[in-house]
Protein backbone atom coordinates (compact mmCIF):
# COMPACT_ATOMS: atom_id res chain seq x y z
CA UNK A 1 0.00 0.00 0.00
CA UNK A 2 1.14 3.50 -0.70
CA UNK A 3 1.87 6.22 1.80
CA UNK A 4 -1.22 8.05 0.51
CA UNK A 5 -3.45 5.02 1.15
CA UNK A 6 -2.03 4.65 4.63
CA UNK A 7 -2.63 8.33 5.33
CA UNK A 8 -6.29 7.76 4.44
CA UNK A 9 -6.44 4.90 6.96
CA UNK A 10 -4.95 7.21 9.57
CA UNK A 11 -7.60 9.84 8.75
CA UNK A 12 -10.19 7.14 9.22
CA UNK A 13 -8.65 6.31 12.59
CA UNK A 14 -9.01 9.95 13.63
CA UNK A 15 -12.66 9.88 12.51
CA UNK A 16 -13.22 6.71 14.54
CA UNK A 17 -11.61 8.35 17.58
CA UNK A 18 -13.96 11.34 17.26
CA UNK A 19 -16.90 8.98 16.87
CA UNK A 20 -15.85 7.07 20.00
CA UNK A 21 -15.63 10.32 21.96
CA UNK A 22 -19.21 11.11 20.93
CA UNK A 23 -20.77 7.71 21.57
CA UNK A 24 -18.49 5.89 24.01
CA UNK A 25 -18.69 2.74 21.88
CA UNK A 26 -15.12 1.36 21.65
CA UNK A 27 -16.15 -1.36 19.16
CA UNK A 28 -15.68 1.21 16.35
CA UNK A 29 -11.89 0.81 16.71
CA UNK A 30 -12.21 -2.66 15.15
CA UNK A 31 -12.76 -0.88 11.82
CA UNK A 32 -9.23 0.56 11.78
CA UNK A 33 -7.10 -1.47 14.22
CA UNK A 34 -6.25 -5.05 13.22
CA UNK A 35 -7.19 -7.76 15.71
CA UNK A 36 -3.55 -8.79 16.18
CA UNK A 37 -2.20 -5.20 16.26
CA UNK A 38 0.78 -4.74 18.59
CA UNK A 39 0.79 -1.50 20.55
CA UNK A 40 3.91 -0.05 22.14
CA UNK A 41 2.89 2.99 24.13
CA UNK A 42 3.83 3.69 27.77
CA UNK A 43 0.77 3.48 30.00
CA UNK A 44 -1.24 1.51 27.43
CA UNK A 45 -1.92 -2.23 27.06
CA UNK A 46 -0.11 -4.00 24.21
CA UNK A 47 -3.16 -5.18 22.25
CA UNK A 48 -6.37 -3.91 20.69
CA UNK A 49 -8.73 -5.25 23.34
CA UNK A 50 -6.67 -3.64 26.09
CA UNK A 51 -6.67 -0.34 24.20
CA UNK A 52 -10.47 -0.53 23.92
CA UNK A 53 -10.74 -1.17 27.66
CA UNK A 54 -8.47 1.72 28.68
CA UNK A 55 -9.78 4.44 26.38
CA UNK A 56 -13.22 4.83 28.05
CA UNK A 57 -11.41 5.95 31.24
CA UNK A 58 -9.89 8.86 29.30
CA UNK A 59 -13.24 9.72 27.75
CA UNK A 60 -14.72 9.90 31.27
CA UNK A 61 -11.87 12.11 32.49
CA UNK A 62 -11.65 14.36 29.42
CA UNK A 63 -15.06 14.49 27.71
CA UNK A 64 -14.20 17.62 25.68
CA UNK A 65 -11.00 16.12 24.17
CA UNK A 66 -10.03 18.08 21.05
CA UNK A 67 -7.11 18.02 18.63
CA UNK A 68 -5.24 21.33 18.28
CA UNK A 69 -2.41 20.27 15.94
CA UNK A 70 -2.02 17.25 13.69
CA UNK A 71 0.64 16.53 11.11
CA UNK A 72 1.71 13.36 9.33
CA UNK A 73 4.92 12.11 7.75
CA UNK A 74 5.07 9.05 5.53
CA UNK A 75 7.67 6.68 4.17
CA UNK A 76 7.07 3.21 2.77
CA UNK A 77 4.59 1.28 4.89
CA UNK A 78 4.91 3.65 7.82
CA UNK A 79 3.23 6.86 8.83
CA UNK A 80 4.49 9.01 11.69
CA UNK A 81 2.34 11.69 13.20
CA UNK A 82 2.47 14.43 15.78
CA UNK A 83 -0.65 15.43 17.69
CA UNK A 84 -1.27 18.13 20.24
CA UNK A 85 -4.55 17.75 22.06
CA UNK A 86 -6.30 19.66 24.79
CA UNK A 87 -9.04 18.71 27.21
CA UNK A 88 -10.67 19.76 30.44
CA UNK A 89 -10.32 17.36 33.35
CA UNK A 90 -13.95 17.09 34.42
CA UNK A 91 -14.04 13.39 35.40
CA UNK A 92 -11.94 11.07 37.56
CA UNK A 93 -8.67 9.85 36.03
CA UNK A 94 -6.81 6.89 37.58
CA UNK A 95 -7.93 7.86 41.06
CA UNK A 96 -7.39 11.60 40.54
CA UNK A 97 -10.68 13.43 41.10
CA UNK A 98 -11.71 16.02 38.50
CA UNK A 99 -9.64 19.18 38.82
CA UNK A 100 -11.42 21.32 36.21
CA UNK A 101 -8.02 22.09 34.73
CA UNK A 102 -7.48 22.37 30.98
CA UNK A 103 -4.39 20.50 29.85
CA UNK A 104 -2.43 20.33 26.61
CA UNK A 105 -0.55 17.14 25.72
CA UNK A 106 1.80 16.29 22.85
CA UNK A 107 1.86 12.78 21.36
CA UNK A 108 3.83 11.14 18.57
CA UNK A 109 3.11 7.87 16.85
CA UNK A 110 4.68 5.63 14.23
CA UNK A 111 2.24 3.18 12.70
CA UNK A 112 2.46 0.30 10.25
CA UNK A 113 -0.47 -0.81 8.10
CA UNK A 114 -1.70 -3.95 6.34
CA UNK A 115 -5.00 -4.79 4.66
CA UNK A 116 -6.47 -1.38 5.41
CA UNK A 117 -5.79 -1.48 9.15
CA UNK A 118 -3.14 -0.53 11.69
CA UNK A 119 -1.01 -3.58 12.55
CA UNK A 120 1.69 -1.99 14.71
CA UNK A 121 1.72 1.20 16.75
CA UNK A 122 4.62 2.89 18.50
CA UNK A 123 3.41 5.79 20.61
CA UNK A 124 5.00 8.36 22.81
CA UNK A 125 3.05 10.86 24.89
CA UNK A 126 3.91 13.26 27.61
CA UNK A 127 2.27 11.50 30.56
CA UNK A 128 4.58 13.33 32.96
CA UNK A 129 3.42 16.71 31.62
CA UNK A 130 -0.18 15.55 31.83
CA UNK A 131 0.21 14.62 35.51
CA UNK A 132 2.08 17.86 36.24
CA UNK A 133 -0.61 19.98 34.60
CA UNK A 134 -3.23 18.22 36.75
CA UNK A 135 -1.10 19.02 39.80
CA UNK A 136 -0.70 15.29 40.59
CA UNK A 137 3.11 15.54 40.25
CA UNK A 138 5.02 18.72 41.15
CA UNK A 139 6.60 20.72 38.31
CA UNK A 140 10.34 20.05 38.15
CA UNK B 1 21.85 4.06 7.95
CA UNK B 2 23.02 7.10 6.02
CA UNK B 3 24.35 9.86 8.24
CA UNK B 4 22.04 12.83 8.60
CA UNK B 5 21.70 15.70 11.07
CA UNK B 6 19.52 13.60 13.40
CA UNK B 7 21.72 10.50 13.40
CA UNK B 8 24.84 12.64 13.91
CA UNK B 9 23.15 14.24 16.94
CA UNK B 10 22.38 10.82 18.46
CA UNK B 11 25.88 9.53 17.77
CA UNK B 12 27.66 12.52 19.26
CA UNK B 13 25.37 13.07 22.23
CA UNK B 14 24.39 9.54 23.21
CA UNK B 15 27.47 7.55 22.09
CA UNK B 16 30.20 10.10 22.80
CA UNK B 17 28.52 12.45 25.33
CA UNK B 18 29.83 15.30 23.19
CA UNK B 19 27.23 18.04 23.71
CA UNK B 20 29.12 20.73 21.78
CA UNK B 21 29.65 18.39 18.84
CA UNK B 22 26.03 17.21 18.96
CA UNK B 23 24.51 20.67 18.71
CA UNK B 24 26.41 21.42 15.50
CA UNK B 25 23.56 19.38 13.94
CA UNK B 26 21.28 22.34 14.70
CA UNK B 27 20.90 25.68 12.93
CA UNK B 28 21.95 28.47 15.29
CA UNK B 29 18.38 29.74 15.70
CA UNK B 30 16.79 26.28 16.06
CA UNK B 31 13.76 25.80 18.33
CA UNK B 32 13.41 22.69 20.48
CA UNK B 33 10.10 21.55 21.95
CA UNK B 34 10.67 18.79 24.53
CA UNK B 35 7.76 17.29 26.45
CA UNK B 36 6.00 20.10 28.32
CA UNK B 37 9.14 22.20 28.82
CA UNK B 38 9.02 25.78 27.55
CA UNK B 39 10.43 25.97 24.00
CA UNK B 40 14.23 25.92 24.16
CA UNK B 41 17.02 27.46 22.12
CA UNK B 42 20.33 25.65 21.65
CA UNK B 43 21.83 27.00 24.88
CA UNK B 44 18.89 25.80 26.97
CA UNK B 45 18.95 22.43 25.18
CA UNK B 46 22.67 22.06 25.95
CA UNK B 47 21.90 22.66 29.62
CA UNK B 48 19.20 19.98 29.54
CA UNK B 49 21.63 17.61 27.82
CA UNK B 50 24.12 18.22 30.63
CA UNK B 51 21.44 17.54 33.29
CA UNK B 52 20.92 14.06 31.81
CA UNK B 53 24.63 13.30 31.47
CA UNK B 54 25.24 14.38 35.08
CA UNK B 55 22.43 12.19 36.37
CA UNK B 56 23.21 9.25 34.08
CA UNK B 57 26.95 9.21 33.33
CA UNK B 58 26.56 6.00 31.24
CA UNK B 59 23.59 7.38 29.27
CA UNK B 60 22.99 5.55 25.99
CA UNK B 61 20.48 5.67 23.15
CA UNK B 62 19.68 2.79 20.86
CA UNK B 63 18.17 4.11 17.65
CA UNK B 64 15.50 1.63 16.57
CA UNK B 65 14.36 3.27 13.35
CA UNK B 66 14.32 6.42 11.27
CA UNK B 67 11.64 7.59 8.88
CA UNK B 68 12.58 10.26 6.36
CA UNK B 69 9.69 12.17 4.83
CA UNK B 70 10.44 15.27 2.76
CA UNK B 71 12.31 17.72 5.00
CA UNK B 72 11.50 15.78 8.17
CA UNK B 73 13.42 13.02 9.97
CA UNK B 74 11.65 10.96 12.63
CA UNK B 75 13.84 8.93 14.98
CA UNK B 76 12.57 6.34 17.45
CA UNK B 77 15.03 5.34 20.15
CA UNK B 78 15.33 3.73 23.56
CA UNK B 79 17.28 5.67 26.17
CA UNK B 80 18.94 3.92 29.09
CA UNK B 81 21.31 4.73 31.90
CA UNK B 82 22.31 4.28 35.52
CA UNK B 83 21.28 6.99 37.95
CA UNK B 84 24.78 7.46 39.39
CA UNK B 85 24.75 11.27 39.72
CA UNK B 86 22.30 13.94 40.84
CA UNK B 87 19.51 14.21 38.31
CA UNK B 88 17.41 17.37 38.37
CA UNK B 89 17.90 17.66 42.15
CA UNK B 90 17.33 13.94 42.80
CA UNK B 91 20.35 12.33 44.49
CA UNK B 92 21.76 9.20 42.82
CA UNK B 93 19.68 6.07 43.45
CA UNK B 94 21.97 3.65 41.59
CA UNK B 95 18.93 2.42 39.67
CA UNK B 96 18.91 1.86 35.92
CA UNK B 97 16.19 2.97 33.56
CA UNK B 98 15.16 2.23 30.00
CA UNK B 99 12.56 4.41 28.32
CA UNK B 100 11.48 5.14 24.75
CA UNK B 101 11.50 8.46 22.94
CA UNK B 102 10.52 9.82 19.55
CA UNK B 103 12.17 12.84 17.93
CA UNK B 104 10.74 14.72 14.91
CA UNK B 105 13.34 16.99 13.28
CA UNK B 106 12.66 19.50 10.51
CA UNK B 107 15.76 19.96 8.37
CA UNK B 108 16.83 22.94 6.29
CA UNK B 109 20.18 23.13 4.49
CA UNK B 110 21.33 20.00 6.31
CA UNK B 111 20.68 21.38 9.81
CA UNK B 112 17.86 20.83 12.29
CA UNK B 113 15.76 24.01 12.43
CA UNK B 114 12.99 22.67 14.65
CA UNK B 115 12.80 19.64 16.93
CA UNK B 116 9.71 18.15 18.57
CA UNK B 117 10.66 15.47 21.06
CA UNK B 118 8.74 13.39 23.59
CA UNK B 119 10.48 11.08 26.03
CA UNK B 120 8.84 8.85 28.61
CA UNK B 121 9.90 10.95 31.60
CA UNK B 122 7.16 9.48 33.77
CA UNK B 123 8.50 5.99 33.07
CA UNK B 124 12.00 7.22 33.89
CA UNK B 125 10.91 8.70 37.25
CA UNK B 126 8.92 5.57 38.08
CA UNK B 127 11.94 3.35 37.36
CA UNK B 128 14.05 5.53 39.66
CA UNK B 129 11.41 4.95 42.32
CA UNK B 130 10.75 8.66 42.87
CA UNK B 131 7.18 8.45 41.52
CA UNK B 132 5.08 5.39 42.44
CA UNK B 133 3.99 3.02 39.68
CA UNK B 134 0.25 3.29 39.00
Amino acid sequence: MSVETNKLILEKFNGVMAQFWQTGDAKVFDEVIAENCVLHQPGFPANREGFKQVLPAFRTAFPDFRVLEFETFGEGEQIADRVVWAATHTGELMGIPATGKTITVQEMHIRRFANGKIVEHWGQWDQMGLMQQLGAIPMS
Amino acid sequence: MNQNASSIFFERYADHHDIEGAVTSFASDALIHFNTYPTMNIDAYKQLGAVFLTGFPDLKAKVEEQIISGDTIITRAFWSGTHAGTFNGIPATGKTYRAPGIVIDRIKDGKIVERHSVDDLLGLMQQLGVIPMP
